[in-house]
């Protein structure tokens, strides 16, 4: 018999509604295959299946966790779209079902902050708009990107902009692409957030705001062509910049420049790596080959984990986890970089600042050693001009 | 009533100096005083006057301050009704206070109390061609900015978000001081303070002047750290792996999700530097990094970079620094 504290669930139909014109949860019929290949249900943390049949119900305690449980764990990594037989796009449900939790003031503590500095310092992470160009100090002439005229510009995004370790990879992209003799801009401190992490955190309206500053930025200079380095930006920009503004991940424009020889790489041998697929590239965007290209042509030899391309498991960073602490147990990246030791590489590889981030992070004290780089520079020391 | 009107400024105590966001306010509010062509006032409560007479050089013509030895400390049912006197004998346009956590406890009140609106958290305050005050607050949910007017109703009472306006610089003591000396005992207050004891070990990082900070690259000797942090008079902090590993407390965890820190100088021993830790440190005044890896990233944030072994490294600063 259940629980006597239980009271009867009456269906709404107003919020089932909404939940149906909006995404396409009508379309579920509830199999489960999304919580089987989910990768926090297996830990316990989330059951998909449950998530969207109590969306209809219209359930919702404070922060949503007891009764939406994982609704806010859930890093939008898209494993469930891929088992689904109905072609559901779970993340739009669960963006959905976040925005819900935002209306009615039930969301988990920290979450606000975050957005508080997108809005005002247009970055997570609260450092000043003055400091986003100080990745970029150092670089000169075409790879400065301040080629007047240039139809290029490389956003760089939060993460490549402030993180010590993650503007490497902005150096090296913008070296490369001065070496590739691509003309380029930069937005500089103008540059805001592409917005992801709010869109995934269900606040669509800051991300819709964000996207127009970059619009009007990118206009202000004349760019018809936008170079992302993030895997996350290039998906928030693709969703939020008009049609006119070609969006390109930097794995792909790097791709091109090599199989038509404007760039050269002399191949730097880095041995044997392994590619780990980010989730915004691979499964949201179906880009699997560049980066794996880009590897071999800078001399790699590549390794396959089990689970790659489109069941490449989740490095635990998406839909606003790099911003909430987690128990170290449920830590996806400890999973991940254990996959990569499994196959005797000495260099797990990947194409976005959170995955790396992640992987350095989680690399338990006690495992050995496992270098973890982001495509781009391993490309630009193959290039011979390392970031 | 003869000069009734202004604009109020509520200045939050914080021992004997103020909340940094009551001076911030009264920096704005000197601009939004002129534009309606009113007297700015200041308003606070507390023990000890020495403090209000500080207000008087951040440009209030006027500083009330209410002055009592039991006001050391925040009370909601004895700091409502005290407000409330003097803003109904005051009668001004305006009341300002900061979106702390007392600002806003006080302000939902007293605007009950007033029979008055309320702008809660706002962003941004200017005076519009109508003479009107505009209190701007962002909507997350729906992608807006809302001006928030409050046209009928005196005084217009907002809260506003620190660290949105700056700080203004202290100027020479311009402005009147008035002090109101009521009658309390210990029987008005709502809640007594019967202990205070605080959580873990009770650090409390953030007023800390040095720290030594330890991540992967320390292999958990936290004891080596703690006899630098002794002798710099210092605290201990950690990175998250450091905090996962269980080398240190939880609560020692610097960086996004842990504390934010503003010391003198933080030695950062065995850290590679993720923006998740260094913003944790971003408000230091010199930092200082040691760690094996030429090329580990903390080196972009750090002031001073040592390449090297930390164990001997330190152990020969320890020396250098003699015994504590």
């Amino acid at each position: 018999m259940p629980g006597s504290e239980a009271k009867p669930l009456l269906w709404n139909d107003e919020l089932w509604e909404e939940l149906a014109r909006e995404t396409d949860a009508a379309l579920c019929f509830q199999c489960g295959s999304c919580t089987a290949t989910c990768p926090l249900a297996e830990r316990g943390k989330l059951n998909v299946r449950r998530l969207i049949r109590l969306g209809g119900f219209g359930l919702g305690t404070p922060a949503g966790e007891a009764e939406l449980p994982g609704l806010w764990s859930c890093t939008t990594c898209a494993q469930c779209n891929v088992g689904c037989p109905r072609g559901v796009d779970v993340v739009e449900v669960v963006r959905h079902l976040r925005a819900r939790g935002w209306r009615r003031n039930e969301v988990p503590a920290g979450l606000r902050p975050l957005l508080w500095a997108e809005f005002q310092d247009g970055n997570p992470y609260r450092l000043p708009p003055s400091q986003r160009a100080a990745w970029a100090r150092g670089l000169s002439g075409p790879a400065a990107g301040a080629t007047d005229g240039a139809s290029t510009v490389l956003y760089v995004g939060c993460t490549a902009s402030y993180d010590p370790r993650a503007q490497r990879t902005a150096r090296a992209m913008a070296r490369l692409l001065a070496a590739a003799g691509v003309p380029f801009r930069l937005l500089g401190e103008s540059e805001v957030c592409c917005g992801e992490t709010p869109r995934a955190l269900g606040v669509e309206g800051l991300f819709r705001d964000l996207s127009s500053r970059n619009a009007e930025q990118l206009a202000r200079v004349g760019a018809s062509r936008v170079v992302a380095i993030s895997p996350h930006c290039y998906d928030a920009l693709r969703a939020g910049l008009s049609k006119d503004v070609e969006v390109v991940h930097y794995s792909e424009l790097l791709d091109e420049l090599v199989s038509s020889g404007e760039l050269k790489l002399a191949g730097d041998r880095p041995g044997l790596v392994t590619y780990h697929d980010p989730c915004y590239l691979g499964r949201q965007h179906g880009i699997y080959e560049p980066p794996r290209r880009l590897l071999e042509a800078a001399g790699a030899k590549l390794v396959e984990m089990p689970r790659s391309r489109r069941w490449a498991l989740c490095c635990g960073g998406g839909g606003g986890n790099m911003w909430r602490e987690s128990e170290a147990e449920d830590r996806l990246a400890d999973a991940r970089v254990a996959e990569a030791r499994e196959t005797g590489a000495s260099l797990l590889a990947t194409a976005c600042p959170f995955c790396v981030t992640c992987f350095l992070g989680s690399e338990t004290p006690a495992g050995g050693r496992l270098d973890v780089v982001d495509v781009a520079e391993v490309v630009a020391r193959a290039a011979g001009v390392p970031g | 009533m003869s000069g009734a009107g202004g604009v109020w400024v509520y200045a939050e105590r914080r021992g004997a100096s103020f909340r940094p966001v009551s001076l911030e306010i009264l920096g704005r509010a000197r601009d939004l005083a002129h534009a309606l062509g009113e007297r700015l006032v200041a308003l606070t409560a507390g023990s000890g006057e020495g403090p209000a007479r500080e207000l008087a050089r951040f440009g209030a013509d006027e500083v009330v301050a209410i002055e009592h030895p039991l006001l050391v400390r925040y009370d909601t049912r004895v700091f409502t009704e005290l407000l409330e006197r003097e803003l109904r004998a005051g009668g001004p346009s305006v009341l300002l206070l900061g979106a702390t956590r007392d600002g806003q406890d006080l302000a939902g009140r007293l605007a009950v109390r007033l029979r008055t609106g309320l702008t809660a958290h706002v962003t941004s305050l200017e005076v519009d061609p109508h003479h009107q005050l505009v209190g701007w607050v962002p909507g997350f949910g729906g992608g807006i900015e809302a001006g928030i007017l409050c046209p009928d109703r005196r005084p217009a009472i907002v809260t506003v978000r620190p660290g949105v306006f700056p700080l203004p610089p202290p100027g020479s003591a311009g402005g009147s001081v008035r002090v109101v000396r009521p009658t309390l005992e210990a029987e008005s207050f709502g809640s007594r303070r019967v202990a205070f004891e605080p959580k873990g070990d009770g650090v409390d990082l953030t007023r800390s002047d040095v720290l030594v900070i330890g991540g992967r690259g320390t292999d958990g000797d936290f004891g080596l750290l703690q006899r630098l942090a002794r002798r710099l008079g210092g605290e201990v902090g950690a990175t998250r792996v450091a905090t996962d590993a269980g080398w240190i407390d939880r609560e020692r965890m610097i960086g996004q999700t842990g504390v934010v820190t503003h010391p003198k100088v933080a030695v950062v021993l065995g850290a590679s530097g993720a923006v998740q830790f260094t913003v944790g440190i971003e408000k230091a005044g010199f930092v200082i990094a040691v760690n094996r890896d030429p090329d580990a990233p903390i080196f972009e944030a750090a002031d001073l970079g040592v390449v090297g072994d930390l164990a001997p490294i330190v152990d020969r600063l320890v020396k250098e620094l003699g015994e504590a």
